[in-house]
C-alpha cells in the first residue's frame, strides 16, 4: 500500500470526507465540511509533513449556489500532493482566514476576496489587489458577463463586427475537408 | 535623522522587472517598509478561458508569462490530457522537453541581462540578449514565432521537426556552451557583482519551505527540489541531469544556481538530440469545435526557469473549462516574499533583488 | 513646437529631432519583451538614434507595448502628459489597435487612440524587432515631414480626449495638474 493510500485511510478515520479519491497517481483530493478545514490542513502540515503550501483556488458552482475553496499542499519528502476542498455558501460567502498557518495564504485570500467576493474573517489586509476602482460585481463570478461589461464601457474599432461566426465557418470548412 | 520618505519604485521605472510598482518607506537609503502594487497587466485570462473551447483557449494561455511562455502551453496541454485521458506519442514527449529546455535557456539568458543590468554591468545584456536570439531563431524555424509559439497542443505537438533541425540545435548548443566561460569572466566572477550580491537578501532553508519558495531561490538554500526530478513529467525520468544546489541563499547563490543549470539544460538537449525516437508527433484528438471535456479536476506542474509553474483545472463535462487557476512562481516570490526581503535592504538593491527572485508581473495578475 | 509657421528653422529642427529619438523605458505590456533585442547588439536600434531615457521629462517617444489594462492606462496618460514637446507615441501590437485577442476582456481597452493620440501603429502579436524598427522609420519620416503632430492634436482636442478618458475611469479621474495649469500643456 502506497503512502497516499495509507493517508487516505487515516483521513477517512479522522475526518468525515465526502469524496476522497485520487484524480491522478500522486494527488489525493477530499472534500470536508467547513469546520474541519483547519484541522485537516494542520494535520497534514504538522503531523504528516506537508510543509509546502502550493495554492488556494476558488471554483464557482453557480448551479449549486456554492463556492468551492481548494487548498493544495505538497510533501517535500514523500513527493505527493494533497488537495483539501470545502464548499461555502454563495449568498453569504465568508470563511475563516488561514493566514496564520502559511503566510502566503494572505495573497491568495486577498485575490479571492477581490475576484469572487468571499469575505475572509480575520484577514489583516483585505484591500484591492489587482483591480482599481472596481464598482461592478466581483468579475470572476460566473454570472458576471465580461462581454456585456465591455460593450458598456469600451468602444469598438469599426471593422471588428462579427460578420460571420468563426465557429460555424471553421466547422463548415472542416466538414468539407473531411469529406474529401 | 529618522524622517521617513515614501517613494514609488515603478510602474514607470527603468529598474523594475515588467510593469509593477513597489511602494517604499525609506529612512536614508534603507527601506523600512515595502508594499507591492500589482494589477497593471491584468487581462483576466482565467475569465477568458471560461468563454473559449479547449482549442481556442490553448492559443491564449501562452501569453500568461511573457519571458517564458512554453511552461504554460505544456501545463495546459498536460492538464487537458490528464482529464480526458489522451495518450501522447513518445516522440511528441521528447520534442516537448526539447522545447521546454530551449525556452529555459532563453529565459536564463534574458535573466542574465536583467540581473547584470540592474547591477550596472551594461555589457552583459548586449551579449546575453544577443545569444538568446540564436535560440529564438531556432524557435522561429520550429514554430513560426519568436516569443509566443503555440506549439505544444493537447495530444502532442503542432508539427514535426524540420529537416536538419537537430543539427542546427547542436550547433547553437556548442556556441552557447563555448560562451559560458566568457560570461563567467564578465559577470559571475565580476568583483562588482560579487561585492553587491554576496550576503544580500538571504533566505534561510526553513523559511524558504514555509513561505512556498520554489525553483532556483529554493535550490540556492541547499534544498534539492526540482519538479523535473520530484514529480517527473514527460520523459524527464529517462534523462540524466543533476539538480543543482548552492549554499548561502543570497543573490549570488541564486545566480550561480542559474548559471550551473544552463549547463544541465545543454546536457539534456544533447541527450535528446542523441536518443530522440521516430514515430508520430501527435495523436488524433476529437473534433475540436465540439470536444466535450470529461468532468474532472487535476493539478499539473512544470519546472519553469523561475520554479514550479502549476495549473489547477476543473472541467464539468461541457466544451468549456470550468475553472483554470494559474499558480506562477512569482505569485509568492513577487508579492509577499518580496515585501519581506526588501525590508532592511538598500534602495539601490531593489532591482537586483527583484530580478534575483524572478519577479514576473504578468503571471502574478494574469 | 512651432509647426504653425513652418520655415527653414522648423525643417532643421525636425531633421535633428528625427535623428535623436529617446524612448521612455516603460514596458506597459508584453511587447516589452521584444524591446531588449531591439535595443541590444543584434538589431541595435541605436543606429537610428534611438536610446532609452529614464524619466518622462527627458523622453521623446512613448512606446505603448501591447494591451493596456485600465490601471495602466491611467499611468500612461499621466506619463504622456508629463512628457515635453516634441513627443510621439508608437503603439505596438494588435491589442492596442482593436483589442486583439483580449477583445472580450473586461480590463483592457480596445482602442488606444481614443485616449491618447497615436502617431504610428505597428500590427502583430507581438511585432518582431524588424517591425518595430520599420515603425520607427515610418515615425522618422513623419517627423521629417512635420506630420507627427500628436501632441498638438491632444492640446487642441483636450476636451474630447478627457471625455473619453472619463468614460473609462468614471469619477476616479486622474489629477489634472499636469495639463490644466496656466497656459495649458
Amino acid at each position: 500500500m502506497s503512502y497516499l493510500e495509507e493517508l487516505k485511510v487515516k483521513i477517512e478515520n479522522m475526518f468525515s470526507p465526502e469524496k476522497c479519491y485520487f484524480p491522478k497517481e500522486n494527488l489525493l483530493s477530499f472534500l470536508v465540511s467547513n469546520s474541519e478545514v483547519r484541522g485537516a490542513l494542520s494535520y497534514l502540515k504538522d503531523v504528516e509533513g506537508f510543509k509546502h503550501f502550493v495554492m488556494l483556488s476558488c471554483v464557482d458552482w453557480l448551479e449549486e449556489g456554492k463556492f468551492e475553496l481548494v487548498y493544495i499542499v505538497w510533501h517535500p519528502e514523500k513527493k505527493v500532493n494533497a488537495m483539501v476542498k470545502t464548499k461555502i455558501d454563495r449568498e453569504k460567502a465568508e470563511f475563516q482566514s488561514l493566514h496564520d498557518m502559511w503566510r502566503q495564504i494572505c495573497t491568495y485570500e486577498r485575490e479571492i476576496w477581490e475576484m469572487f467576493g468571499v469575505n475572509f474573517i480575520g484577514h489583516p489586509r483585505l484591500e484591492p489587489f489587482i483591480l482599481e476602482d472596481w464598482k461592478d460585481m466581483p468579475p470572476m463570478r460566473r454570472d458576471f458577463d465580461t462581454l456585456h461589461y465591455v460593450n458598456e464601457h469600451y468602444e469598438w474599432r469599426e471593422g471588428r463586427e462579427e460578420s460571420y461566426k468563426p465557429r460555424d465557418y471553421i466547422g463548415e470548412a472542416f466538414d468539407e475537408w473531411r469529406k474529401k | 535623522m529618522s524622517k521617513v520618505v515614501k517613494i514609488f519604485h515603478g510602474p514607470q521605472h527603468p529598474g523594475i522587472t515588467g510593469n509593477m510598482s513597489v511602494e517604499l518607506d525609506l529612512i536614508g537609503e534603507t527601506i523600512v517598509k515595502a508594499r507591492t502594487h500589482v494589477g497593471y497587466l491584468h487581462r483576466a485570462f482565467e475569465k477568458l478561458v471560461e468563454r473559449r473551447t479547449a482549442m481556442q483557449a490553448f492559443t491564449i494561455v501562452c501569453r500568461i508569462c511573457v519571458p517564458e511562455p512554453d511552461p504554460n502551453e505544456e501545463n495546459f496541454a498536460r492538464a487537458i490530457e490528464e482529464i480526458t485521458g489522451l495518450e501522447v506519442p513518445e516522440r511528441a514527449k521528447w520534442i516537448r522537453v526539447l522545447v521546454l529546455e530551449l525556452s529555459r535557456l532563453a529565459a536564463y539568458h534574458l535573466w542574465m541581462g536583467g540581473q547584470a543590468g540592474s547591477t550596472g554591468l551594461y555589457t552583459v545584456p548586449q551579449w546575453s540578449v544577443g545569444y538568446r536570439d540564436y535560440i529564438l531563431d531556432l524557435f522561429e524555424e520550429l514554430t513560426g514565432g519568436r516569443v509566443y509559439h503555440m506549439y505544444i497542443i493537447p495530444g502532442g505537438v503542432r508539427r514535426d521537426l524540420p529537416d536538419g533541425f537537430l543539427d542546427r540545435v547542436s550547433d547553437v548548443m556548442d556556441l552557447i556552451e563555448s560562451k559560458l566561460p566568457e560570461f563567467d569572466r564578465l559577470f559571475f566572477d565580476n568583483a562588482v557583482f560579487k561585492k553587491r550580491a554576496i550576503g544580500t537578501a538571504v533566505i534561510d532553508p526553513e523559511t524558504a519551505i514555509e513561505r512556498g519558495v520554489v525553483g532556483p531561490p529554493l535550490r540556492a538554500c541547499g534544498i534539492a527540489s526540482d519538479v523535473r526530478r520530484d514529480d517527473p513529467y514527460e520523459i524527464y525520468d529517462k534523462l540524466d541531469f543533476d539538480v543543482i544546489t548552492e549554499k548561502g541563499g543570497d543573490v549570488y547563490a541564486r545566480a550561480l544556481v542559474r548559471r550551473r543549470e544552463m549547463e544541465q539544460s545543454i546536457k539534456i538537449i544533447r541527450q535528446i538530440i542523441k536518443y530522440i525516437p521516430d514515430g508520430p508527433y501527435r495523436t488524433k484528438i476529437p473534433y475540436p469545435m465540439n470536444w466535450k471535456l470529461k468532468a474532472g479536476e487535476t493539478y499539473v506542474k512544470t519546472e519553469s526557469a523561475r520554479g514550479e509553474f502549476g495549473y489547477y483545472m476543473v472541467t464539468d463535462g461541457s466544451e468549456y473549462i470550468r475553472r483554470m487557476n494559474v499558480r506562477g512562481p512569482a505569485y509568492v516570490h513577487g508579492v509577499s516574499l518580496l515585501e519581506d526581503m526588501l525590508e532592511g535592504a538598500q534602495l539601490a538593491d531593489v532591482a537586483m533583488i527583484m530580478n534575483s527572485l524572478g519577479t514576473c508581473p504578468p503571471e502574478i495578475e494574469r | 513646437m512651432c509647426t504653425d509657421n513652418p520655415g527653414v528653422w522648423e525643417y532643421i529642427a525636425n531633421w535633428a529631432r528625427k535623428h535623436s529619438i529617446w524612448v521612455l523605458a516603460y514596458g506597459t505590456g508584453c511587447g516589452a519583451i521584444e524591446m531588449p533585442p531591439t535595443m541590444t547588439s543584434r538589431y541595435d536600434a541605436e543606429r537610428f538614434g534611438l536610446r532609452g531615457a529614464a524619466t518622462p521629462r527627458q523622453a521623446d517617444l512613448l512606446i505603448i507595448s501591447g494591451y493596456l489594462a485600465t490601471k495602466t492606462l491611467k499611468r500612461v496618460i499621466r506619463t504622456y502628459e508629463q512628457m515635453y514637446d516634441p513627443k510621439y507615441v508608437l503603439a505596438l501590437g494588435s491589442c492596442t489597435i482593436n483589442g486583439g485577442m483580449y477583445w472580450d476582456s473586461y480590463n483592457t481597452i480596445k482602442k488606444l487612440d481614443l485616449y491618447i493620440p497615436v502617431d504610428v501603429y505597428v500590427a502583430g502579436c507581438m511585432p518582431r524587432p524588424e517591425a518595430i524598427i520599420e515603425g520607427i522609420i515610418a515615425l522618422q519620416k513623419r517627423i521629417e515631414e512635420g506630420r507627427a503632430e500628436g501632441a498638438k492634436k491632444y492640446r487642441e482636442n483636450i476636451e474630447w480626449y478627457k471625455k473619453n478618458q472619463r468614460e473609462v475611469f468614471g469619477d476616479e479621474m486622474l489629477p489634472d495638474y499636469t495639463w490644466n495649469f496656466e497656459g495649458g500643456i
